[in-house]
């Protein structure tokens, strides 16, 4: 009878539910256990990835949104109180987020509240410490000396030193963002050719230009020639095509001729 | 059962070749978004080996068992995207969007799908909201002007994308007439793509440019203009010749410029030649000395010193100005100025200017004969001017600062002066623009006469101020109506200060 019971118990014991799906790789990315991952490897809570040296994923995160892993980094996909819950123990991870259900995102101590329709990139290495930069949307942050939730909006950036309080966001720090952006756009399959298509495009444009045609018509809006006859009372105009000949000067003999 | 039910799906999708990992059948409630995903990233995979048609029909049955997964619509939407079902990719691209997907990379590949379909003016709105270099280059080629403000930096910042920038600045320049710049920057993109070892399609895709721009005509470029106007003016002339305080004469002007520029290698040598008559309409034997005549001719060497070629500029400017009044009896003055000129772009939208001109004035009415006269205003001198200017796709912002000084050959007539203006242009429509601006200067004349005896009074200031309004508005391509309001206030010793009102109305035409 005992048996049963523990059989039964045993049944009943639900396995981890799945929270990602590895969707593209290059590199090694390996699980858990040290076995390498493989595009559609299912990643359970309280799983922990782990990206190789010079090594970048994708992977798709339910029930919706995308996460991005960096080299030298280790993320863990974790559930708690009914939210899904991403902890980055190193290195770089960066979250887009649809949907309708907001993920917690946590980098040590620090807690960050990521909404739904936002895009927000969080590291956590040895040299910088803990920073984010929220690429659209918005996010909130709690940290051990400020429990209170700040609101981070897209564009803006924080770094979090340790014991510090967390300081207002700075608008700006992008730059690793885009950076991040480009290693994806370049590693990750699924890029659209937008640079090759400007190329044709501008080529087009030489075809279908109006070469032999005025230039300055396509000065429309320069001031040299707003005024010609001023310029018989005046020294020549000092920019022939930026400042305006109807400036001042003070070539103004006509007018002492006394 | 949800087995059953995933399987009943998997057989009635095309995803043949798409099969699910053996452990995939799950029985929790997300299977089948589980098994999307896994599909979808089958998908990518095949993407990321070149099989596109495997790939799709990943793709296609991932989207089937989780329509609603925004993922999966925009990893389809780029596939589509590379197929060329442009309507399609836009569709699902809009639905991941309305999804919660908002990152800029979604807008960029908006973009990209919505300049495929023909849309220009929205796909320039989502190249703003990509935020991205390879968006911009898109958004220059579109002709978006807050791109090219943008992707001009990229020139300087990195070998590779500098030359892809280049090349494509150099064909939205050559759509706009600009060959001589167009040039330049195909040539930029060539040397970046030789000199770094760059892809080869970079140097070959600048030589072909290059090849065709010769074939159009080379760097050679010009312009024909000519404007006609007429202007209602109170009080012309000085209160002092005035019998009335409240002068008034209608005035006509027609005027005609040319302009050349080419390029010789980096270097850009241009000239302009410019000749206005104008014509008092109303008792003009009296106001014959206000009717004034002139011609202008002009050169100017440019060489950038950057990479840019619009980065940092060191150019060299000379002018020579000849006026007369009363129809060539009366010469006015001749003027000869020049010296070097250095442009620096500070931001994509900021540049600076800064020259240093020598001049020489010969001034011929009211001077004496004798060059050698104290009364002579015969003069040499410098002036400085310091120029920012401000851009944007629909106004310009300009502030001067100049400072002048002149040495008469007289003892009389010496001149040290300065002053500052600003002047706002806006696009309102594309055909029409409106411009303000104000001018503030002043100068200090003298000793005028000898100052043992004349003290303070020796020395004669002025300060003018002048005020314009005015509008353009095109008619066709080429002509252009223009109307303009300039209020010009001069406070100088008695006899001297005047006020003048001007109301100008005319044509402009170029080509």
């Amino acid at each position: 009878m005992v048996a049963l019971v523990l059989a039964l118990s045993l049944l009943g014991q639900a396995a981890p539910p799945p929270l990602a799906v590895l969707q593209a790789k290059e590199g090694t990315i390996v699980g858990e256990r040290g076995q390498p991952l493989a595009p559609g490897a299912i990643i359970s809570a309280g799983e922990r990835i782990h990206a190789g040296p010079r090594a970048i994923a994708e992977l798709a995160m339910l029930p919706s949104g995308r996460v991005r892993i960096f080299a030298e980094s280790d993320l863990r996909f974790e559930q708690a109180n009914g939210l899904h819950v991403l902890r980055l123990l190193s290195g770089r991870a960066w979250l887009q987020l649809s949907g309708k259900t907001p993920v917690a995102f946590h980098m040590g101590s620090n807690r960050l509240r990521v909404w739904p329709g936002s895009s927000v990139l969080v590291e956590n290495t040895l040299s910088g410490g803990p920073q984010l930069s929220v690429r659209s949307g918005r996010v909130w942050l709690s940290t051990p000396t400020h429990a209170d939730w700040i609101e981070i909006k897209g564009g803006y950036s924080l770094a979090l030193r340790s014991g510090q309080s967390p300081g207002q966001p700075q608008k700006g720090g992008q730059a690793l963002v885009a950076l991040l952006a480009e290693e994806a756009h370049d590693r990750l399959a699924g890029a659209l050719p937008l640079v090759e298509f400007a190329i044709e495009l501008s080529r087009a444009g030489l075809r279908e230009s109006p070469l032999g045609r005025c230039p300055i018509l396509a000065r429309e809006l320069s001031s040299a020639a707003l005024a010609t006859q001023e310029e018989g009372l005046r020294p020549p105009p000092f920019f022939a095509t930026e400042v305006p000949p109807d400036g001042p000067n003070l070539a103004i003999e006509v007018e002492f001729e006394d | 059962m949800i087995a059953l039910a995933l399987l009943a799906v998997l057989a009635s999708n095309p995803a043949g070749a798409c099969a699910l990992p053996s452990d995939a059948v799950s029985k929790t409630a997300t299977a089948p978004l589980l098994h999307a995903l896994q599909m979808a990233a089958q998908g990518r995979e095949a993407l990321r080996q070149g099989d596109l048609d495997l790939a799709k029909r990943c793709l296609q049955a991932a989207h089937g068992l989780a329509p609603e997964s925004t993922l999966i619509q925009r990893d389809l939407a780029v596939l589509l995207s590379l197929l060329g079902d442009f309507a399609e990719a836009k569709r699902l691209l809009l639905a991941a969007m309305a999804g919660g997907d908002r990152d800029p990379e979604v807008h960029a590949m908006l973009a990209y799908v919505l300049a495929q379909l023909g849309e220009r003016r929205a796909a320039i709105q989502e190249v703003e909201a990509a935020r991205s270099w390879r968006a911009d280059l898109l958004g220059v080629s579109l002709g978006d002007p807050e791109s090219r403000h943008r992707s001009r930096d990229l020139i300087d910042q990195d070998a590779a994308r500098g030359a892809v920038a280049a090349l494509v600045l150099a064909g939205e320049e050559a759509s706009r007439g600009e060959r001589v710049e167009a040039m330049n920057l195909a040539e930029l993109a060539f040397q970046l793509a030789s000199d770094h070892g760059l892809d080869p399609i970079i140097g070959e895709i600048s030589q072909l440019f290059l090849r065709e721009m010769a074939e159009k005509g080379g760097s050679i470029q010009g312009s024909l203009g000519a404007q006609l106007f007429t202007e209602f003016v109170t009080n012309p002339g000085f209160a002092s010749m005035a019998e009335d305080s409240a002068l008034s004469l209608p005035r006509a002007t027609l005027g005609v410029d040319a302009h050349l520029k080419l390029a010789l290698g980096r270097l850009r040598l241009s000239a302009e030649g410019a000749w206005m008559q104008q014509r008092v309409l109303q008792d003009r034997p009296r106001w014959a000395k206000v009717e004034l005549g002139a011609y202008r001719l002009g050169l100017q060497a440019e060489y950038p010193l950057s990479r840019d070629p619009e980065g940092l500029v060191l150019g060299f400017e000379l002018r020579f100005l000849d006026v007369y009044a009363d129809a060539y009896r009366v010469e006015v003055g001749r003027l000869l100025e020049g010296g070097p000129v250095l442009s620096l772009r500070l931001t994509p939208r900021t540049r600076l200017r800064f020259g240093l001109l020598g001049s020489l004035y010969h001034q011929g009415q009211g001077a004496p004969e004798d060059p050698s006269s104290s009364q002579s205003r015969h003069r040499s001198g410098q002036r400085a001017v310091l120029a920012l200017r401000f851009s944007k796709e629909r106004m310009r912002v300009e502030w001067v600062g100049f400072f002048t000084h002149h040495d008469a050959k007289g003892a009389a007539f010496d001149l040290v002066g300065g002053g500052a203006g600003a002047t706002v242009v806006a696009r309102v429509t594309p055909r029409l623009s409106l411009h303000s601006g104000f001018w503030v200067a002043y100068g200090n004349y003298g000793a005028v006469g000898d100052t043992t005896y004349l003290g303070s009074a020796a020395r004669r200031s002025e300060l003018r101020t002048e005020l314009v309004l005015g509008g353009r508005f095109a008619l066709a391509q080429g002509l252009s109506l223009r109307l303009e309001d300039r209020w010009l206030q001069t406070a100088a010793r008695v006899g001297h200060g005047y006020m003048q009102n001007r109301v100008i109305g005319g044509l402009e035409w170029r080509w």
